[in-house]
């Protein structure tokens, strides 16, 4: 009896002490789920997409009134639509690194350091463009963890923000020769976005969590798109292997990029090797942004599918910030394009819909 | 009178068959009150909806609850005047307790369930019935539970 009674007390205990360790553990992300997937439920759907791209750049703020975007889009023009945007995606952002539990904040740091490389891309590619030092400001988004600084070398010429930012996290020299060589931005581009991409990278193996298998996963996801893109890009602008290595996370299809003689051969090539999976069954012929567009597409089906997986972990937030950042990216392209007077056929066939 | 084992063990498994049908409970609500309060912070429209999925994990303890007032009603420990219980009909009215309690523990299942219903008809209204459906079917251990409970009070002659 007194056995029973022993083992009925430690069962109690264990009840009463090991399953709130494990509530106090998934309920942040519950929370979380719960949260994002409010949001979900409010992005565009096909039927409003149809319905937004019939419509002219006047009826966008009505358009988005009772939305998500309703406070940020006032006015139809281009410049504000893009601006609300911007600052629609900033707070969005620093809502999810809030939500998300403290103990990952170190690898959804990512959402604050993003626009530390926003800001940087603008200084840049003001420099890079000879925009005016007060239009370069104006683009500028108050995010991010180096504003001040970032806003002080928009004064500044391309050689003293590149030797600026030598020794941070930011480091560009590695691309300003081949950006000097060719005057292409992209190169800069690149190299930004790997530089952000590896502190991620980084926090993300260091933290032993078991929480952030979803969140690797879909890194590797981005790691090799962005990769790709890269490698495509340098394939059409003819940078040869050991130029393009700079620009990338890893490069262990040397061997296919130097063989192949243009983007379709390179193309063909690659769907042999792990990166088929974001290849998949793109056709011959396609010009670099419509390349961009079926990666970009491949990305979001795989950030679905790790939503799935993981009904109740990261995976609904990874997948919300994907699907939320093709939203953005559509409505972006859409008041574009129409600021252009393209038609909205021709607007649809550019729309990142799954 | 004076109290016998009987009697102790009896109160033992009123304790234990709330206690545990209790935590049950309180777990599974961790989850599905976590979650509803998201879906509330974005829509508060929606709290009839999550009120429904929260009341849900509820009924683990209501058995619970039940069947200790039965026992302890068999075994008289309501009103004053406890019964002369010998250790077997005791241990048998423990065994009606532990049976309730574990089963009640369903409640941490099911509330993870009906967070998960929560969510997912927050999100799409058309898949609330299918989701309540599932929730029920975490119910039934807790149901056979004081099924066999109330057997084997009748047994005793608690019932």
């Amino acid at each position: 009896m007194d056995v029973l009674v022993f083992v009925l007390v430690a069962a109690l205990a264990a009840v009463v002490f090991f399953v709130p360790i494990y509530l106090l553990r998934t309920t942040p992300i519950i929370y979380a789920t719960a949260v994002v997937k409010m949001k979900e439920a409010r992005l565009i759907d096909d039927k409003k997409y149809e319905e937004l791209v019939s419509l002219d750049l006047e009826d966008f703020p009505s358009f988005f009134e009772n939305t998500d975007y309703g406070k940020y889009i006032t006015e139809p023009t281009y410049e504000n639509i893009e601006r609300g945007l911007l600052l629609h995606e900033k707070d969005l952002d620093y809502e999810i690194f809030d939500l998300v539990p403290k103990d990952l904040s170190g690898v959804f740091d990512y959402l604050i350091k993003k626009w530390d490389v926003a800001n940087l891309r603008r200084v840049l590619g003001g420099l890079h463009a000879g925009m005016p030092v007060e239009e370069v400001k104006e683009g500028l988004v108050e995010a991010g963890y180096m504003y001040e600084s970032i806003q002080e070398l928009s004064e500044r010429d391309m050689e003293e923000v590149v030797s600026a930012l030598e020794g941070t996290p930011y480091d560009i020299r590695e691309g300003v020769e081949e950006y000097k060589a060719t005057n292409n931005f992209s190169f800069i581009d690149l190299l930004l976005k790997k530089r952000m991409f590896e502190r991620v990278v980084e926090e993300a193996i260091w933290s032993r969590e078991k929480k952030l298998k979803t969140f690797n996963a879909y890194l590797q996801v981005l790691a090799d798109s962005l990769d790709l893109n890269a490698m495509l890009r340098g394939k059409a602008g003819v940078v040869g292997a050991d130029e393009i290595r700079r620009f990338l996370m890893k490069f262990d299809v040397d061997r296919e990029y130097e063989e192949s003689k243009d983007v379709d051969e390179f193309l063909a090539r690659l769907k042999e090797t792990r990166y088929s999976y974001l290849i998949g069954d793109v056709g011959e012929g396609l010009d670099l942004m419509e390349l961009e567009r079926k990666i970009e597409e491949q990305v979001l089906r795989k950030a679905k599918d790790i939503s799935t997986a993981e009904a109740f972990g990261l995976g609904p937030v990874v997948s919300f910030l994907a699907l939320k950042e093709a939203e953005i990216r559509n409505i972006r392209l859409i008041a574009k394009l129409k600021a252009e007077g393209v038609s909205p056929e021709k607007i649809r066939e550019f729309l990142l819909i799954l | 009178m004076e109290p016998t084992m009987g009697l102790g063990y009896a109160a033992l498994g009123a304790g234990i068959a709330l206690g545990l049908g209790g935590a049950g409970t309180a777990i599974g609500l961790g989850f599905s009150g976590v979650a509803g309060t998201g879906i509330i912070s974005e829509d508060p429209r929606k709290f009839g909806n999550v009120l429904v999925w929260n009341a849900l994990p509820q009924t683990q303890m209501i058995y619970g609850f039940l069947m200790a007032i039965l026992i302890m009603l068999g075994a008289g420990l309501l009103g004053g005047t406890p019964r002369e219980i010998s250790d077997t009909e005791g241990l048998i009215a423990l065994g009606a307790g532990i049976v309730v309690g574990l089963t009640g523990l369903s409640g941490i299942g099911q509330g993870s369930i009906c967070g998960g219903g929560a969510i997912a008809s927050a999100k799409r209204p058309e898949v609330f019935g299918q989701s309540l459906v599932l929730a029920v079917l975490a119910e039934t251990p807790a149901i056979f539970g004081v099924v066999i409970a109330v057997l084997m009070l009748l047994a005793i002659g608690f019932l």
